[in-house]
């Protein structure tokens, strides 16, 4: 399965956000996205999921054009980088909707256990974060997007996450980004930057210092 | 409609539209008991929605909806099943009215 998107345009006003990309996600591999904070890395997997409308969009699975709203196939899902699950579920009843077993979950996330029966308000930011990166990344779709999934997880969580993505990929098309660029970097088998509006496909964390994303080591030394 | 009237949606649809759902139901019982034909609460219901739907595109109300297309419901579902909810109970508050 291969998951294509070109011929973007977004703009807000008169700022153009997107305008030449084009990325290629694989099932098999995890397909990083980096660029610094407005580049269009969150509207870019908005538009992907279906939740932004740009100006102009091209979307293809298997060379096919899918139309504009992906989520309503039900084959794909989105981990947006702002809270995701109304706070006034229990998790017991989330689990239920997401067709997820909490036995597999606590196999984990054994800490999480005490909180079956809890409402999300009663968990931490992080331990929020935690359920909603599991759900989305466990959910029975194809097509898995990740926006800042590490963010306000403890280490050992990030550790736990990076070990699942890597089984869980075999049978997904898995889209990440994330500002923990060596996460990004170690996790993905591909990697494309955005920079004013376009995408390119990166090889070398060279290139990522030419395009002044990373400090370069020595000439900072 | 089996589909569109499932457990699954209409937990979630509860869930969604709690306060519209409440509001709207609060409307419909003070129409009724000020002598409103059934008709016009109707229509005032579906004019209710229509510009809630409308006034959907804003951001944070966006942001709510991202939840609820991961299951698969878009908008459209959402609304439908609160507004099929909310039309039975304003009938059924009707019938019951009637018989006294």
């Amino acid at each position: 399965m291969i998951l294509e998107v070109d011929n973007i345009e977004l703009n807000f006003g008169n700022k153009k956000i997107l305008s030449a990309i084009y990325i290629k996600a694989e099932k098999g591999k995890i397909t990083g996205i980096l660029g610094r904070n407005g580049c269009g890395k969150s509207c870019l997997l908005e538009i992907i999921f279906g939740n932004l409308k740009p100006k102009y969009q091209n979307i293809r699975i298997n060379t096919k054009k899918v139309k504009p709203n992906l989520y309503s196939l039900k084959n794909i899902a989105y981990l947006p980088q702002y809270s995701l699950i109304p706070k006034d579920l229990k998790l017991a009843t989330l689990f239920k909707l997401f067709e997820q077993d909490w036995k597999a979950f606590i196999m984990v996330f054994d800490s999480f256990k005490v909180y079956k029966k809890s409402r999300l308000k009663n968990l931490s930011s992080g331990e929020i974060r935690v359920v909603e990166t599991y759900l989305i990344l466990n959910s029975k779709k194809d097509i898995i997007l990740l926006d800042e999934p590490f963010s306000f997880i403890a280490p050992i969580y990030v550790e736990q996450f990076k070990i699942m993505l890597h089984q869980i990929k075999k049978e997904k098309i898995i889209l990440i980004t994330d500002h923990f660029y060596n996460d990004i970097l170690e996790l993905s088998d591909t990697i494309y930057f955005l920079k004013n509006g376009y995408s390119k496909l990166i090889t070398t964390t060279e290139e990522l210092e030419k395009e002044g994303y990373l400090i370069n080591d020595k000439s900072a030394s | 409609m089996y589909t569109l009237l499932s457990g699954r949606n209409l937990y979630l649809a509860l869930s969604f539209s709690k306060y519209l759902l409440a509001s709207s139901l609060l409307l419909g019982v003070i129409l009724l008991l000020s002598a409103v034909p059934i008709a016009i609460i109707l229509l005032l219901k579906i004019l209710f929605y229509t510009i809630i739907y409308i006034l959907q595109h804003e951001n944070s109300l966006k942001q709510k909806l991202c939840f609820y297309k991961n299951l698969g419901v878009s908008k459209v579902t959402l609304f439908l099943v609160a507004f099929i909810i909310d039309f039975t109970i304003t009938i059924v508050s009707n019938l019951i009215l009637l018989k006294f």
